[in-house]
């Protein structure tokens, strides 16, 4: 127990520490970008009409505290960013996490329930598929993968916005229906939420499916080929007992570990499906953030949410298969 | 004795994508009960499929010709294993009167689930025993085979045991079930000389002791001879050569076996040069007609040899050799 | 040795045989991809999109820059020639002079009237002059095709008039320019990062795998997001469009890198390997000779398989607007104005191009396939 406890304490560590780095590679390409945020600022009040001085400008600087050492600067962003607050946005002057909201919890649901909706279709038929000789089948779920593969979500969702509007005459955007959209989270808001949902999991899910079957379908067809599976049949073992508690149980372990990077897939198709569908939530929000007004802060905050997302689920999975497989929680134990 | 096993005409062919490949032709043996024999051949002359063939292991591309009988002599009578269909019939063949054990114990246990598991599930298949029997039988048979400590073996995993201990236990699971027939693949090939030693003398104890027969797939003629009571040669499919292993050793009959002993080095004369049989054995898509062996024979006759299968002659008592050179065809060569 | 017959059909049995024994790792590999017949079709798709791309001022009619634009037929419709109408049949193609119109009738939506007469026919011309393009740096102005009088736009044309035809060969030039370039660069960072790690092993591989898989960690597009807004607006096209390749080369590295160095590691403790530094083959020798091949292979259809992922991402960004803009031209600048309501009801040519670009990654993807298979010396008993 106590190793566990150990290894479990230095994976949560090894987690920190990535989430640092990141927040370093993310803080320092936020400074990169020419012009600070008092400057910014400023040069928006300009806009506005209102005249500013050079000593304007210092003063917003100082107010904002742009003028400590930047290790300074980057240790109290960071120590912020994990209690959650990331200040205020550049440009907007308006407190980030508030904006982000519930805008970046949306997101992660969407995303979330994309990979279920992905290994719950995937799982079966990919183990499905590495058993059957049918040549129907194997046809087929190799013409799906390769489509998976080369319709990107993207292109997938502006497709099926030309069919729904061509076809249908209106096209199934935006996530709540007005009434919904600012008001307080309810049953009813729920079951909105979910009525809207279903199209943007579906595009999301569609290619992490298609690779998500590709490795299941490997990964059962070399474990089916391997010696233990034929000793257990010669056991008498037989049937779906057969299957699924030989090959099947060995061959979803490594699939365990694959769930971060098909989160970091997801993440990375989030943004564009939620322009298409005009869904505004946070991958809108970052395409707004940084193509139209070079926010650094707000860009900063969501990229590390988004990062810290994935080094959670890492870790989380680290822990998960080292209960599933026993070869590495015995090594853990030694 | 009472005869455990017969097989009769056993004719086995494979669909692959480069066509229809025998890999068994027309093989015939039996066994009794308490004897041990012997299924030698090199890598590629089908003896694991025969093995396995008795248990209808053999993959779903697998086609038995119609005048194939395997008759298992159980207590209850005779079964035909061809004739057995879906998984509760084929049951009696697969882990139950007929069980087997493989070359690699580390790939043949489920590297996920512990030992102990894997026995009490063959046990719940195959008695009526409930969960806790079960386990009680199964510590015994661990402890039956050599096992220091088999109850805490038994909650541990195929990777936490020794080589030669996880063939011991791959041995335990397979006699759980008190079967009359033991196949045997190639126990020994991935042990050390002293665990080889160990483990088949283990077997012969469990021979006596449950009078099982068993079937010893090996391509070392060594061990065959400490181990079998007769021998049966395959190359390419068929059988060449059985009968009692003192005379097969002593006198072989046929070309390949007389080769297969003459490579062998010899401990008297060290310095001697090694005499392999020449040539390489043939693709299975590319069986020589006639007799299978003909193309590497070194006392190949003539255009018989090519032309006409030989049937099975009587060399000695019990002894019988399949080559030109003992029937009449080829009298006087 | 036993007798063989004097018989050509065995002679040329052994003759296959000894050239499949002889043969080196290239042909083997291209025999086996040979046989795969999706792959070929592949392979021969690819080789003709990819032609097709670089002679793409040559095959279209029009310059695909705003140049070129046709003020007469905006948002026009595609114009499929034809052989035979009511006037009778002629050996060449033609299409038809037209008359556009709209006004608040129409609801100030394109009305086109095709003129049918005889002597409105243009007819399809081929090996005319037109706009001046470079090609390998010499200067043409024939294209493939063309009509007598006025413009043809087969595939029609977009809000301002670009022929849509000539933009979708300019775009895949563009993209697998693109792609080509990102690949290259993470191609060589990953060589040189993961063959490092790999090579060396023990602390630096620890620091330099850390680093990587943290890099890997981060997703790509909101970070190339992030990184491509800084882009400022003042640099010209072919900067940007350099920019942008490096920036895909830079976030596909980590990928590669790691199966540089998971090869690298495991190859190097082969007993081939021991069996060569036995033998007192230089380090050198060993790295060229031995371990090199035993994984160019897989980094060649590590290569090809990444490739669609550049062009997607760059589709992807370009798309946002955050990639390459005129009059520098891809599938994302094409699909840029796509998802109003105007164009999905009204002009839903504008989605040709999508076509096409399927097409290549489906090439891509086959052919990826077909080498891994093709590859990989263990494939045959994986049957």
């Amino acid at each position: 127990m106590l190793q566990f406890a150990r290894f479990t304490a230095t994976r949560a560590a090894l987690a920190v520490l990535t989430l640092l780095l990141v927040s370093f590679i993310v803080f320092s390409l936020m400074e990169l970008v020419p012009g600070d945020c008092a400057e910014r600022y400023v040069a928006f009040k300009n806009t506005q009409g209102s005249v500013i001085t050079a000593a304007d400008i210092e003063a917003e600087r100082v107010r904002l505290g742009l003028d400590k050492p930047y290790v300074e600067r980057w240790g109290k962003w960071v120590w912020n960013a994990f209690q959650g607050d990331f200040g205020d946005s550049c440009i907007l002057r308006l407190n980030i996490s508030q904006l982000l909201g519930d805008k970046f919890k949306i997101s992660l649901a969407l995303a979330l329930g994309a990979l279920v909706l992905a290994y719950a279709i995937a799982i079966p038929v990919g183990i499905y598929a590495a058993v059957s000789r049918n040549k129907i089948v194997n046809n087929a779920l190799r013409l799906v993968s390769y489509l998976g593969l080369a319709l990107p979500n993207f292109l997938l969702a502006l497709m099926i916005m030309l069919f729904s509007t061509v076809y249908f005459g209106e096209s199934l955007t935006g996530l709540f229906s007005k009434e919904y959209r600012d008001a307080a989270w309810s049953m009813a808001k729920l079951q909105d939420f979910l009525k809207h949902a279903w199209l943007p999991i579906f595009i999301l899910g569609w290619s992490a499916t298609a690779f998500a079957i590709q490795t299941v379908r490997a990964l059962m067809s070399d474990e089916i080929g391997k010696l233990y599976v034929t000793a257990a049949e010669a056991r008498g073992v037989s049937g779906r007992r057969l299957l699924l508690r030989y090959p099947a149980r060995h061959a979803l372990m490594p699939v365990v570990n694959s769930l971060g990077f098909d989160l970091n897939r997801i993440f990375n198709e989030l943004p564009v499906v939620a322009l298409i569908l005009t869904l505004t939530e946070a991958g809108s929000l970052l395409i707004d953030a940084l193509a139209k007004s070079n926010d650094q802060q707000m860009a900063g905050a969501i990229i590390f949410l988004l990062t810290g997302s994935i080094v959670t689920i890492n870790f989380v999975t680290d822990i998960l298969l080292a209960l599933v497989d026993p070869r590495v929680r015995r090594s853990i134990m030694r | 004795m009472t005869r455990l096993i017969d097989v009769e005409n056993l004719t086995l062919q494979f669909d692959t994508d480069e066509g229809r490949i025998t890999a068994v032709d027309n093989v015939s043996f039996h066994v009794e009960a308490g004897e041990v024999m012997g299924l030698v051949g090199e890598s590629g002359s089908g003896k694991s499929v025969t093995a396995k063939a008795l248990m209808r292991l053999n993959a779903s591309n697998a086609h038995y010709s119609p005048q194939t009988r395997v008759t298992l002599h159980l207590q209850d009578g005779p079964v035909e294993v061809m004739d057995l269909k879906g998984a509760k019939e084929l049951k009696v063949v697969r882990g139950g009167a007929i069980s087997m054990i493989f070359q690699e114990p580390m790939a043949s246990f489920a590297p996920a689930i512990t030992i102990g598991d894997q026995m009490v599930e063959q046990l719940l298949i195959h008695t009526d025993m409930n969960k806790a029997q079960c386990k009680e039988l199964s510590i015994e048979m661990l402890d039956r085979v050599g096992i220091s400590d088999a109850a805490q073996r038994f909650g541990q995993y195929a990777f936490e045991l020794s080589g030669g201990m996880r063939q011991r236990a791959m041995i335990a699971m397979a006699l759980s079930t008190k079967p009359k027939l033991l196949i045997a693949d190639e126990p020994t090939t991935a042990l050390d000389v002293t665990i080889q030693a160990q483990v088949i003398d283990l077997m012969k104890d469990l021979v006596a002791e449950f009078q099982m027969g068993i079937i010893f797939i090996t391509h070392d003629l060594g061990v065959i001879a400490q181990t079998a009571d007769k021998v049966a040669v395959m190359y390419l499919g068929r059988l060449v050569e059985q009968g009692p292993v003192r005379d097969v050793i002593r006198n072989p009959a046929h070309p390949y076996t007389r080769g297969l002993i003459n490579a062998l080095p010899d401990l008297e004369d060290l310095d001697k040069p090694l005499e392999p049989i020449p040539g390489d054995i043939p693709s299975p898509l590319e069986r020589p007609s006639g007799c299978v062996f003909n193309t590497r024979c070194a006392a190949r006759i003539g255009a018989i040899c090519e032309r006409e299968v030989p049937q099975f002659t009587r060399v000695s008592k019990g002894h019988l050799a399949a080559c030109h050179l003992y029937d009449q065809k080829g009298e006087g060569k | 040795m036993s007798d063989q017959t004097a018989n050509p059909a065995s002679n040329a049995k052994q003759k296959a045989k000894e050239a499949y024994f002889t043969a080196s790792q290239r042909q083997l590999i291209w025999q086996r991809f040979k046989k795969n017949k999706s792959a070929l079709v592949g392979a021969w798709v690819l080789v003709i999109l990819i032609l097709s791309g670089i002679f793409s001022p040559f095959l279209t009619p029009y310059d695909p820059t705003i140049a070129g634009r046709d003020k007469d037929y905006m948002n026009g419709a595609p114009q499929i020639p034809r052989f035979c109408d009511d006037n009778g049949c002629s050996i060449r193609p033609f299409v038809y002079t037209f008359e556009r119109e709209r006004s608040m009738a129409t609801n100030f939506r394109w009305v086109t009237k095709e003129l049918t007469g005889l002597e409105d026919r243009r007819y399809l011309q081929f090996f005319v002059e037109g706009s001046e393009y470079k090609l390998f740096g010499m200067t043409f102005n024939t294209h493939l095709f063309g009509v007598d009088k006025g413009q043809i736009h087969l595939f029609g044309t977009d809000s301002t008039g670009k022929d849509i035809f000539s933009r979708t060969f300019a775009a895949i030039n563009t993209s697998m320019a693109v792609g080509t370039i990102g690949v290259f660069i993470a191609f060589v960072l990953a060589l040189i990062i993961g063959g490092v790690s790999g090579y060396y092993g023990g602390w630096i591989d620890s620091v330099l795998q850390m680093l990587t898989d943290t890099i890997r960690t981060v997703p790509a597009i909101p970070l190339f997001m992030a990184l491509a807004a800084f882009i400022p607006d003042t640099w010209s096209a072919e900067a940007r469009f350099f920019f942008i390749s490096i920036i895909l080369g830079f976030i596909g590295w980590p990928t590669l890198a790691r199966r540089v160095r998971t090869h690298l590691l495991t190859e190097r403790n082969q007993e081939y390997v021991l069996a060569a530094q036995l033998c007192g083959a230089s380090s050198d020798h060993i790295i060229r000779r031995h371990l090199l091949p035993s994984f160019t292979s897989y980094i060649i259809v590590d290569l090809v398989i990444s490739f669609p992922y550049m062009v997607l991402s760059e589709t992807a960004l370009s798309f946002i607007g955050l990639g390459l803009k005129d009059p520098v031209n891809s599938l994302g600048v094409m699909l840029q104005n796509v998802t109003s309501a105007d164009v999905l009801l009204n002009y839903q040519w504008y989605f040709i191009p999508v076509i096409f670009f399927i097409i290549l990654v489906l090439a891509f993807v086959f052919v990826g396939d077909g080498l891994r298979d093709a590859a990989d010396p263990y494939s045959d008993t994986k049957k």
